[in-house]
C-alpha cells in the first residue's frame, strides 16, 4: 500500500477524531523536537478505566496525525491499562503503513504519549 | 551560461535507480557525491603506498609522508593559505570544537563570543559547552530577514571591550545567503584587532572560491565530504599567529616534540593538532576532489549552480502555495532552497519526492535556532552541485506539484 494512500491522504485533510474533549479524566502531550509533529491526546474513560471517548488535537506530518485517528478509532471501547501495554510492533502492525525507519517517531508518537 | 552536463559521467551513482526512477540527488548541502578520481586515488593509495606517516624510515612509509604532506600543501594553496596554516580534523565540526576547547585558556569569566540566528549548530553548541565551564557570555546576532544577512552595523552594535571571539557563517545551509564575510571581518578588526574573527566555510568552500587571506579571517572551517572528497576528513584553516597562540586540543603521538616525566613540549602548528594517526587515505582522496574542481574551475561551477538556481526561481514563481527562506536576489545565495508548501509538512514533501527518485532533505537542518526565527517547525532543503542538471531543477519542481496534488 503507498504511503500516500487515499486513506492516509484523507484522514489527513478531514480528521474525524480532530477536537477537544471537555473534562478529560486523561490529557497529555508530545512533540517530535527535531520535525515539530505535536499531539495532545484527551481521554474519557469509566470508573473500569474503559476508554470511552478519545480526540486528539496537534499539527505534524501526515503520517503523525493520520496514526493518530487510526490509533484512537482502535482504543475506543478498550481498557486504558491494556493500551498501555501495547508494543510498538503491534502498533505499527495495527496502523498497516509502510513506515520507513525514518518515519517511524512520526508515525508512534501518538504512541508515545499514552504509554509513558 | 555554463553547463556542466559532462561531469555527470564521472560519477558512478549518479547512473543509479531509486523507486524505479533514475536518482535526482539534490542533498549536497548535507553530502556529496564522489567522482572516479577521488575512488580511484584511495584504492590506488591502498594498493601502492599505504603505510602510516611520519613515523617509519622504511619506503613506503616515507611515500606516504610525502603523498600526504604534498596533499597539505596543494590544498592549502586551493584556499590560498600558507601549508602549515592547515590542520586536517575530522570534519568543520570537529574543527570548531578544537578552537573552542583550545581557546578556553585564553578567556576568562565574562568574556563574549558572538554567533548569529542562523548559525549551524556546529557553530552554536562548542561555544555553549565551553561557556559553561568558564562563564562566558554568547551572543547570538540577528541578520536581516528581509535580505537574509547578516549586516555589518549589527555586528558594530553588538562588539564590546568583552568581546574576544567572532564566529560566523559564510554561507549558510539553509537560507543559501552568502554573508559579507570580508566586510564582517573589517567591522570587527577596526574596533578591535585583537578580537579573533573566524568562519565557517562548510557551505561555502565547495562552491565558491575561497581566498583565505582575501578573507581577512583567523580562521576558516570546512569539511571534505561536501566538496566532493571523503568522509572523515576536515580542516582548519588558522592564521599562524593564531595557531601559535592555540592550547592543544588533542594529546598524543606526532604533536608532542618530547616527552619526559617532567615536561612535554608541542610540535608547531599544524602539527600541534594533529595527534595521532590521521585520515591518511582521506587527505589522499581530499586532495584528488580539490585536483578536480579545479580541473573544471570553481568559477565555473559557480555559474553553473547559479544557472539552475535561476531556472528553480523562475519555475517556481507562480507556485503560490509555496514559500521560500532567504535571499531573493539569485546572486546573493549559493546553490540551494528551503522551503515549505501551505498545508504539508516538510517530511511529507519529502517523501514524496523520495518516492520520485529525488533525494532532498527536511527537518531543521541542524539549525533549530533559525528556524525559531523564522517561526516555522521544519523545511524542506533542495541543494544543488556541480552534476545536478536543469532537467533535475524541473523534475524536481514536477515532484513539488505532484505533492501539491496528493493532499488536494
Amino acid at each position: 500500500m503507498d504511503l500516500y494512500g487515499q486513506e492516509i491522504i484523507e484522514l489527513y485533510k478531514n480528521p474525524p477524531h480532530k477536537k477537544k474533549l471537555t473534562k478529560p479524566t486523561f490529557k497529555k502531550s508530545d512533540e517530535n523536537v527535531s520535525c515539530g509533529d505535536k499531539l495532545t491526546l484527551y481521554l474519557i474513560t469509566d470508573k473500569k478505566g474503559k476508554i470511552t471517548k478519545a480526540s486528539y488535537t496537534g499539527t505534524g506530518c501526515a503520517i503523525s496525525q493520520a496514526s493518530a485517528n487510526i490509533f484512537i478509532d482502535e482504543i475506543i471501547g478498550q481498557k486504558l491499562s491494556a493500551i498501555k501495554k501495547i508494543k510498538e510492533e503491534e502498533f505499527i502492525e495495527l496502523l498497516q503503513i509502510p513506515i520507513s525507519p525514518a518515519r517511524r517517531k512520526c508515525a508512534t508518537l501518538i504512541l508515545k504519549i499514552i504509554k509513558n | 551560461m555554463v553547463d556542466l552536463g559532462f561531469v555527470r559521467k564521472d560519477f558512478p551513482i549518479l547512473k543509479k535507480r531509486v523507486n524505479g526512477k533514475r536518482l535526482v540527488y539534490l542533498d549536497n548541502a548535507a553530502s556529496s557525491q564522489k567522482p572516479v578520481v577521488v575512488i580511484e586515488s584511495i584504492k590506488s593509495f591502498y594498493e601502492n603506498k599505504y603505510s602510516n606517516i611520519h613515523r617509519g624510515l622504511h619506503e613506503l612509509s616515507q611515500e606516504a609522508s610525502e603523498e600526504y604532506e604534498e596533499s597539505r600543501k596543494y590544498i592549502a594553496k586551493f584556499f590560498n593559505a600558507k601549508t602549515e596554516e592547515l590542520v586536517f580534523t575530522k570534519n568543520a565540526t570537529e574543527s570548531m570544537n578544537l578552537i573552542a576547547y583550545s581557546m578556553l585558556s585564553q578567556l576568562k569569566k565574562g568574556d563574549e563570543i558572538i554567533i548569529s540566528q542562523m548559525e549551524h549548530h556546529a557553530n552554536i553548541v562548542p561555544w555553549h559547552l565551553i561557556s559553561n565551564i568558564k562563564k562566558i557570555k554568547i551572543k547570538s546576532i540577528p541578520f536581516n530577514q528581509e535580505t537574509g544577512l547578516i549586516e555589518p552595523q549589527t555586528l558594530k552594535k553588538n562588539l564590546t571591550k568583552k568581546t574576544k571571539l567572532v564566529s560566523l557563517t559564510h554561507a549558510s545551509n539553509v537560507l543559501g545567503s552568502i554573508n559579507p564575510i570580508k566586510e564582517l571581518s573589517k567591522t570587527v578588526k577596526k574596533y578591535n584587532s585583537k578580537i579573533i574573527f573566524g568562519s565557517d566555510l562548510a557551505q561555502s568552500a565547495p562552491h565558491l572560491k575561497i581566498d583565505f587571506k582575501k578573507l581577512g579571517i583567523d580562521f576558516g572551517v570546512f569539511s571534505s565530504h561536501k566538496m566532493l572528497g571523503p568522509s572523515g576528513v576536515g580542516g582548519l584553516i588558522g592564521k599562524t599567529e593564531f595557531l601559535n597562540e592555540l592550547a592543544p586540543f588533542m594529546g598524543g603521538g606526532d604533536m608532542i616534540k618530547s616527552v619526559s616525566h617532567k615536561k612535554i613540549t608541542y610540535q608547531k602548528p599544524p602539527y600541534k593538532f594533529e595527534a595521532g594517526t590521521p585520515n591518511i587515505e582521506g587527505v589522499i582522496g581530499l586532495k584528488a576532489a580539490i585536483v578536480y574542481l579545479n580541473r573544471i574551475g570553481m568559477k565555473q561551477i559557480r555559474e553553473h549552480e547559479l544557472g539552475l538556481l535561476k531556472t528553480l526561481m523562475n519555475e517556481i514563481k507562480d507556485l503560490d502555495y509555496l514559500e521560500y527562506y532567504g535571499p531573493k536576489k539569485i546572486k546573493q545565495r549559493t546553490g540551494l532552497l528551503s522551503f515549505n508548501l501551505k498545508n504539508i509538512h516538510a517530511h511529507d514533501v519529502s517523501e514524496i519526492l523520495n518516492q520520485q527518485g529525488i533525494a532532498t532533505r527536511s527537518g531543521h537542518h541542524c539549525a533549530q535556532l533559525l528556524h525559531e526565527h523564522l517561526k516555522i517547525d521544519a523545511s524542506a532543503r533542495a541543494s544543488f552541485y556541480l552534476y545536478n542538471t536543469k532537467e533535475e531543477v524541473i523534475k524536481l519542481v514536477e515532484g513539488i506539484k505532484k505533492t501539491k496534488e496528493v493532499f488536494s
